[in-house]
């Protein structure tokens, strides 16, 4: 790695550090949000996701490799870490670091992306079933008992053995279509509890229909189960898309991918365990931090503690 | 409780009924005949015909998925393509193998977690809580296979204390008919068992210590202190029989956790169960012994989800008992 | 006098607030005494301490935001409470000392029969078998009236109304023939009639076992007809302290003054033309802030400079022996200040 290389990683700790300080400056002004930061692993954790999203979006300045590229097959495949090779070389002989860096783009995107379309229709399906009650709510009730009782695994297992070629966007939305269950269960909880307070019969009164009603006055309020069944959504996400990578189901190589870089290294994990045990690790800090915010928000965002 | 019992086991059935419907559909949608679009194995008009007659894929759907329900009752799923033997079949020789897995690590999830749980809750905020917390949250942030990749390295490359896979020695023990046999399979199960156990167990005790503090903010935990009960005995017996109902309910949900991760730590160490045999039916478009297992697997879950929720019944006296 | 069963003297329990508000006194100097066989009544708004010391005289104070101070004094029978060995106060609590709290509903364990729960006090205590204790709380239910023991100690709480669970707690509390029986609120959750029969239960108790009871109440309809002695607490201390009839005949502290003209009676003439019923006016104020000078001197209808800038201490009242009426009051000292604002 370059000296650019390693002012650009500097770089990208100083602005996760800023960007921390910033929250917490902001949000503190709220009683939820000093709630949110007397968990001392909230603000690790917030660093990190901050550390990590600042190296994939300048993976360009930090990786002194294209991911791609295979520096030189015949000697340096299996290279230890060393000062050029910071986390060393993969049986392809591709720097991990690199690897590591761009693989970041892919696995926080997909996890980011398929968790947005999960937490949407979880939180849509959720409020309908809430609002609109009876047969609307036992119907979709007995669809998530159904999507609850089918490990994702598996599903995901069944799509690829029946459709031979699945592009990966597709997949993305299909890790995204078989995890809004949870969700949706929450979220109706809270609107089957929120619908008999004074602001929905207000609102009715007003002639607002059950879209309106729905959308502008009874979700803002569901925030909390929303937000936090995302950052933890994220998280099982990636450990799933890790999964599949590792099956070589997931992001085809040779584009990285946090679980085919794992899958990549293992045939060679006795000579060259660190191909496998960066990714790995890197998977399970992010995975760790996302935990712990969504713990910390949970706690923070928890209505019983509100007090005067 | 005997009306709820009933409801309860109907609607487990319907939802098993559902999945296999949901499965058929699916696989009727997405390759209608036996011989689809496959580049890999182009077969003539003629024989693609015949293969349809002798699979009924020329029958109207209605019928078809009469007899596909007749044949799931009599444990019919079909034929492996790959294989060429009937699913049932593989999957019977497989399931024990994956039950044990999960058997093994669901009792390591349920004495480490529970453990823990109540120990970082007699502690709590001290450091022996934080500390063991956050190794907790640590532990269950992993990718399960690379946890196993990494114990495998260590234990079995490294240290040479456990197998590097399998679920025998294929020499001395190739069928288990000896204790000395069934002390080889249990050396091969413990680094599997222990890798899924571990993140369970992980998981397990962090939710158990947030139930158990709930408990211990209870009105009648202060009463049992005020009766001049032990402090143990207001933990493990007043506190702790109650932080058992939200256990149970866990163990309910851990189900598809331990199905997912056989999946991937059969992979890893070579283990001969379902998840494996999925997987590897995958790579040959075998997609009968896919859908047969995500059935098996469903139904495991429903199940475990059944047993769940008629423990919780029994265990809480204010269900099982009728109220004032 | 014979020695005093309980001895409180300058008990001082603060909590630690989390949001950084500062140190909340909870209980800031409280000293009384109970006889063995008396009642005492201790009352006084929510807010003003009541509950905290009760619970400290056991030492149930959760010890991480709670702790009680040094130069605190709890003596029972002559024994020190504060610096027993753990195993030693685990042998008077539910034996010596009891303790039932406010809500029934919560404080009996929901997964245990009624039966188990009292039966366990006997057989912690008084080493008595399984057999045996169940026995001795088939007894115990019938003593304090709860119809049907022998089905009713295989019941569990939630099968039980709240008038019966409470008795049910008086129960477990008085299994071991406790000398002290701490009652913290024991009513305030329940039924106007219900509440009646309970107290009523506690005074035929008393009388029948002979054992002292320290009623904590915020109600003074219940002190009125209970208590022997009643101490009346404001701002985690002690305002007034006296035996009943002279307190409700003649009561010196204002805010004692204010809480018995609050409460409503058919028969007095209305406390202004418009038919008003009278208040105290202001609030408690918070434990982490409290006044300067006399605590109450905010909301007291008398107040003078004196007040605002010294606390007073317990003053003597006469009545009788030195300290059977004692008021921490200034207008001990300058009676004729005792005139009523407009």
């Amino acid at each position: 790695m370059s000296l650019w290389n390693w002012l650009a990683l500097g770089g990208a700790a100083v602005v996760a550090l800023a960007a921390v300080a910033q929250i917490r400056r902001r949000v503190t002004a709220a009683a939820a949000g000093r709630r949110f930061f007397r968990h001392p692993t909230a603000a690790a954790g917030l660093f990190v996701l901050a550390f990590v999203v600042s190296l994939a979006l300048a993976a360009p300045l930090v990786a002194p490799y294209r991911p791609f590229v295979q520096i030189d097959i015949t000697r340096l495949a299996n290279h230890a870490p060393s000062a050029q090779f910071v986390l060393g070389t993969d049986p392809y002989a591709r720097d991990v670091w690199s690897r590591l860096v761009f693989g970041a783009r892919i696995s926080l995107g997909i996890g980011a992306i398929a968790m947005l379309v999960a937490v949407t229709i979880g939180a849509g399906v959720g409020a309908v079933a809430g609002y609109f009650r009876r047969w609307v709510d036992m119907t979709v009730m007995r669809l998530v008992d159904v999507g609850l009782a089918m490990p994702r695994i598996f599903v995901m297992l069944m799509a690829v053995a029946l459709w031979e070629h699945i592009a990966l966007p597709v997949l993305v939305l299909l890790i995204g279509l078989t995890g809004w269950f949870g969700t949706s269960r929450l979220v109706r909880a809270e609107v089957l509890s929120l619908r008999e307070r004074e602001f929905v019969a207000a609102a009715r009164a007003l002639g607002a229909g059950p879209g309106r009603v729905i959308f502008r006055h009874v979700l803002p309020n569901v925030a909390a189960p929303i937000i936090v069944s995302a950052a933890l959504g994220i998280g099982n996400v990636m450990l799933l898309e890790a999964g599949l990578s590792f099956l070589g189901m997931g992001v085809p190589s040779p584009a990285p991918s946090w679980g085919n870089m794992i899958a990549d290294g293992w045939p060679k994990m006795a000579v060259a365990p660190w191909a496998a045990t960066f990714p790995g690790l890197a998977i399970s800090l992010v995975v760790m931090a996302l935990n712990a915010v969504g713990d910390a928000l949970r706690d923070a965002l928890d209505p019983r503690k509100e007090t005067l | 409780m005997a009306a709820w019992l009933v409801r309860r086991l109907a609607a487990s059935i319907a939802i098993v009924f559902a999945v296999a419907t949901i499965t058929f559909l699916v696989v009727h949608i997405a390759h209608g005949t036996p011989c689809g679009p496959s580049e890999a194995r182009p077969l003539a008009p003629d024989v693609c015909e015949r293969q349809r007659v002798r699979f009924g894929y020329d029958q109207p759907l209605g019928v078809q998925y009469v007899k596909y329900l007749a044949a799931l009752s009599r444990g019919d799923m079909g034929e492996s393509f790959g294989l060429h033997r009937p699913v049932g079949d593989a999957l019977a020789d497989a399931i024990p193998n994956t039950f044990a897995l999960a058997l093994a690590a669901l009792l390591i999830d349920f004495a480490l977690g529970l453990a823990l749980g109540i120990y970082q809750a007699a502690r709590a905020r001290r450091l022996g809580d934080i500390a063991l917390g956050n190794v907790a949250l640590f532990v269950n942030s992993m990718p399960v296979f690379w946890l196993g990749l990494v114990l495998l390295l260590v234990f079995a490359q490294w240290l040479r204390w456990f197998p590097v896979g399998g679920i025998h020695n294929p020499v001395l023990c190739p069928r288990l008919d000896s204790p000395y046999c069934l002390l080889d399979f249990l050396w091969h199960l413990t680094l599997p068992a222990l890798t899924l156990g571990l993140v369970a167990a992980a998981g397990t005790a962090r939710y158990q210590r947030a139930a158990m503090l709930e408990v211990i903010r209870q009105d009648y935990v202060r009463t049992a202190r005020a009766k001049g009960l032990r402090e143990r005995r207001v933990l493990l017996v007043h506190a702790l029989r109650n932080a058992l109902l939200p256990f149970i309910t866990l163990c309910g949900l851990a189900f598809p956790f331990l199905l997912t991760g056989a999946v991937l730590i059969e992979t890893v160490f070579a283990w001969p169960g379902m998840g494996r045999l999925a997987v590897s039916a995958i790579l040959q478009r075998d997609y009968p012994v896919v859908t047969g297992a995500a059935l098996v697997t469903s139904t495991m879950v429903v199940l475990g989800s059944l047993i769940a929720d008629v423990l919780y019944a029994v265990a809480d006296p204010r269900i099982r008992v009728r109220g004032a | 006098m014979t020695e005093p069963l309980l001895r409180v003297r300058d008990l001082q329990t603060y909590f630690v607030t989390e949001h950084g508000s500062g140190t909340a006194r909870a209980v800031d100097g409280v000293s009384f005494e109970v006889q063995p066989g008396e009642t005492l009544g201790i009352v006084g708004e929510s807010g003003c301490g009541k509950t905290v010391t009760s619970l400290s005289i056991l030492r149930l104070i959760p010890e991480p935001p709670g702790h009680i101070r040094p130069g605190s004094f709890i003596e029972f029978e002559g024994r020190n409470l504060l610096t027993l060995e753990p195993r030693e106060l685990r042998a008077i609590r539910g034996n010596q000392i009891a303790m039932i709290f406010q809500e029934p509903m919560t404080s009996l364990n929901p997964v245990f029969t009624v039966g188990d729960q009292i039966a366990e006090a006997a057989i912690v205590h008084q080493h008595l078998s399984r057999r045996a204790a169940r026995t001795r709380a088939i007894e115990m239910l019938q003593l304090v009236g709860i119809p049907d023991p022998e089905e009713r100690v295989d019941h569990y709480p939630h099968q039980m109304s709240g008038g019966m669970r409470q008795r049910v707690m008086i129960a477990m509390a008085l299994v071991c023939h406790p000398k002290l029986l701490i009652a913290d609120e024991p009513t305030t959750a329940l039924d106007v009639t219900i509440q009646a029969q309970i107290l009523e239960l506690l005074d035929r108790l008393q009388a029948e076992l002979g054992m002292a009871v320290m009623l904590i109440t915020h109600d003074l309809g219940v002190v009125a007809g209970t208590a022997d002695r009643v101490v009346v607490m404001y701002a985690g201390q002690v305002v007034e302290q006296a035996p009943t009839a002279p307190l409700f005949a003649r009561p010196l502290h204002p805010y004692t003054e204010g809480l018995l003209a609050s409460v409503p009676r058919l028969d007095a003439a209305p406390a202004s033309a418009r038919g008003r019923l009278h208040s105290i006016p202001g609030q408690v104020p918070a434990a982490t802030a409290w006044p300067d000078g006399c605590r109450f001197h905010p909301r007291c209808p008398y107040v003078w400079d004196r007040c605002r800038r010294e606390e007073p201490p317990l003053l003597d009242a006469g009545g009788g022996e030195p300290g059977t009426h004692t008021v921490r009051c200034w207008l001990l000292t300058e009676p004729g200040r005792r005139t009523p604002r407009p």
